[in-house]
């Protein structure tokens, strides 16, 4: 069921840009990454908005009250949390739900590539099954003689199996492309996160860890994988970047040390004006009204 | 350590450990390799090759002896000759066995860099096999490389035009010439004569194979995914004959008579096997349609010819073309070619709890003699 309604098609929309490009993988996985962004690109809009607006409320000032007020009565908390959630719109899962949503779709991209990269007679003899000669049974397709053997080589890379570059007189290959992979997922996570709105923005904190674990198990898996789902990795996050920096959510301010990023936010509070932020003037002053964009 | 720092990191965790085995990993294992030599079975599977004694099951030896290799992988058939087994890793390796499964001195071969994806053959005392390192070798028994042919020497040898490498099945040997035949994924036949060293002639067959070619009476026989059965003569190349096969032929044809004996994947869900004439190729009988792709290779009883299929259902097609499903179906799928000897069908399986078990020749699965998978 899974593999008739999702992984079939995705493996052949992937082969059809993989012949359409000339036999390049490497590029067919680009395209193919960027054109899954692009179908996912409202559920990615939507959980900026969701973000912002948790983000938003957390700097409220009755926020900020009731968890002084009931700091001590847990329950409590939860329940006046609850009415300010309903009283401004807010849903806490809202910005969860289309993670949620997005993560079959990349299990069924991983899927897709790794039967597409076939690296063993039982994966070729599977792939060999899937693939498309025709559509609606009309119009011709994939003529499966012009797709095997699928060409993994692009740049310096066998993208069916891990990368390394052996470079003379170091006895051990360098994986070039799990490092890329590491800096472009800090790069996209650092650059998502949005300023802290106080010391104990709970959010903030969540996402400070998410910076530090998510490359190095991001890293991890690019290092033991197939280089083609490193390649997927590194696409996807600077295509990310991208998406985040159209809809003008890219805080480029965090990629300054912290003393550099002070200095900007006092300069930015003495003359409010000249900010190009809106989100995060407003998130340093606590008790403004949150933004409901 | 603070909730908010520990969950994202529980998150990530089940995240990364999810990925890892929806995506099957890179080792993903395909089906493994059986040789049959006398009362013994060896069977290559993942990172153990082990050694079974066909008359009471049990198992003599396994290599590596303790626990298997998880970087060293197993699935090309071993090759048994006289006092040694040869078997080829996914690390490009060569080890070769004593008959009690004790590596020799000089194991293992690293002459290669890629997978064997198939075996290598034994020919004229020497190993020859194309690996998926785009080479082919020629490897002296005592480990060290006698010649090979690279990428490069095959573009002076054959032209630049003509396409080398992607390698996946094991050659065979013209006895009476000293050449070899090697098919590829790439759609080319090559020739390779190895008094020359070095490969002499390629034919495009215009589309992958996958297959070890068959030499039977001065004619090579051998079948493409696209469903071609070429048969050529191995003293004129030119001379040339191609049957069309409805589907993809994954697996070698067997004879039997004066008759031709393939099975074809039709569908994902069924398969053809086909009777042929050796003498033009055209058909002896209505072809069957099967419930399941033919995936194995015939194997050749005294009437007729058994063939194995995806789901694990079994054919036996007679020598006048009927087709009967035998009783009894295995517990898994079947890719390898089965072996008929001691009037017993040996099967080894993927997927299923027993990696080796046998039907009687009247078809019946045998429930006493099963080889756990572990």
């Amino acid at each position: 069921m899974w593999d008739a309604i999702i992984i079939t098609p995705f493996l052949n929309i992937l082969l059809g840009i993989y012949k359409l490009v000339g036999n390049n993988f490497g590029i067919a996985i680009i395209l193919f990454t960027l054109l899954i962004r692009l179908i996912t690109q409202p559920l990615t809009a939507k959980q900026i908005k969701s973000t912002t607006a948790m983000q938003n409320l957390q700097s409220d000032k009755r926020w900020i009250d009731i968890q002084a007020k009931y700091k001590n009565d847990k329950e409590k908390l939860a329940q006046e949390q609850m009415k300010l959630y309903k009283e401004m719109g807010v849903s806490p899962f809202a910005s969860c739900l289309p993670t949620l949503i997005q993560f079959p779709i990349i299990i069924a991209l991983y899927q897709t590539l790794i039967q597409a990269l076939a690296n063993n007679p039982l994966d070729l003899y599977k792939l060999t099954g899937h693939v498309w000669s025709s559509l609606f049974g009309k119009i011709p397709y994939l003529n499966l003689a012009n797709i095997i053997p699928i060409n993994h080589q692009f740049l310096w890379m066998d993208l069916g199996a891990p990368e390394r570059v052996f470079i003379k007189g170091i006895s051990f290959g360098i994986p070039v492309l799990a490092i890329v992979v590491v800096v472009t997922t800090y790069l996209q996570q650092k650059l998502m996160t949005p300023p802290k709105t106080g010391p104990k923005d709970q959010s903030s904190q969540m996402m400070g860890a998410m910076n530090i674990y998510m490359p190095l198990i991001m890293g991890w898996i690019a290092l033991s994988l197939q280089a083609g789902l490193a390649l997927y990795f590194v696409a996807s996050n600077l295509i990310g970047i991208l998406q985040y920096a159209l809809l003008g959510k890219v805080h480029w301010r965090n990629l300054l040390p912290k003393s550099m990023r002070k200095d900007v936010i006092d300069a930015k509070l003495t003359n409010p004006g000249n900010g190009r932020n809106k989100t995060s003037e407003k998130t340093t002053k606590p008790g403004e009204q949150p933004d409901r964009k | 350590m603070k909730i908010q720092k520990i969950l994202p990191l529980f998150i990530l965790v089940i995240a990364g450990l999810l990925l890892a085995a929806c995506s099957g990993g890179v080792t993903a294992s395909t089906y493994p390799g059986l040789t049959i030599s006398g009362d013994v079975a060896y069977i290559a599977s993942a990172g153990q090759v082990r050694a079974v004694n066909l008359t009471d099951g049990t198992i003599p030896w396994r290599f590596p002896a303790d626990k298997a290799d998880a970087t060293r992988l197993y699935y090309a058939a071993p090759i048994v000759a006289q006092d040694r087994i040869y078997i080829a890793n996914y690390l490009g390796e060569i080890y070769a066995l004593d008959l009690s499964g004790k590596a020799t001195w000089n194991s293992p071969f690293s002459v290669s860099k890629g997978r064997w994806y198939s075996a290598p053959i034994l020919f004229n005392g020497e190993l020859y096999g194309a690996n998926a390192d785009n080479s082919f070798y020629a490897i002296k028994l005592d480990g060290t490389l006698d010649w090979q042919i690279t990428k490069t020497s095959a573009a002076s040898q054959l032209g630049a035009s003509i396409p080398w490498g992607n390698f996946w099945s094991s050659a065979a040997a013209d006895e009476s010439t000293g050449i070899i035949y090697q098919l590829s994924l790439n759609h080319y036949l090559y020739a390779i004569d190895t008094k020359q060293q070095k490969a002499i002639w390629a034919m495009d067959v215009g589309a992958p194979a996958i297959t070890q070619p068959v030499i039977q009476n001065g004619y090579m026989y051998f079948g493409t995914l696209n469903g071609d059965l070429y048969k050529l003569s191995t003293t004129d190349r030119h001379n040339v004959t191609i049957k069309h096969l409805e589907g993809q032929i994954w697996s070698k044809p067997a004879f039997l008579n004066t008759n031709i004996f393939i099975g074809t994947k039709t569908s994902t869900s069924a398969g053809k096997l086909y009777l042929l004439k050796i003498s033009d190729l055209s058909e002896a009988a209505t072809s069957t349609v099967t419930v399941s792709p033919v995936t194995t290779a015939g194997a050749v009883l005294a009437d007729g010819v058994v063939f194995g299929t995806e789901n694990g259902s079994f054919y036996k097609v007679s020598t006048t073309g009927e087709a009967f499903l035998w009783p009894s179906t295995i517990p898994g799928s079947v890719y390898t070619d089965p072996v008929f000897s001691s009037d017993k069908l040996w099967v080894a399986v993927y997927g299923g709890s027993d990696i080796l078990r046998y039907f009687t020749s009247s078809g019946n699965l045998s429930e006493s003699f099963k080889i756990s998978a572990q």
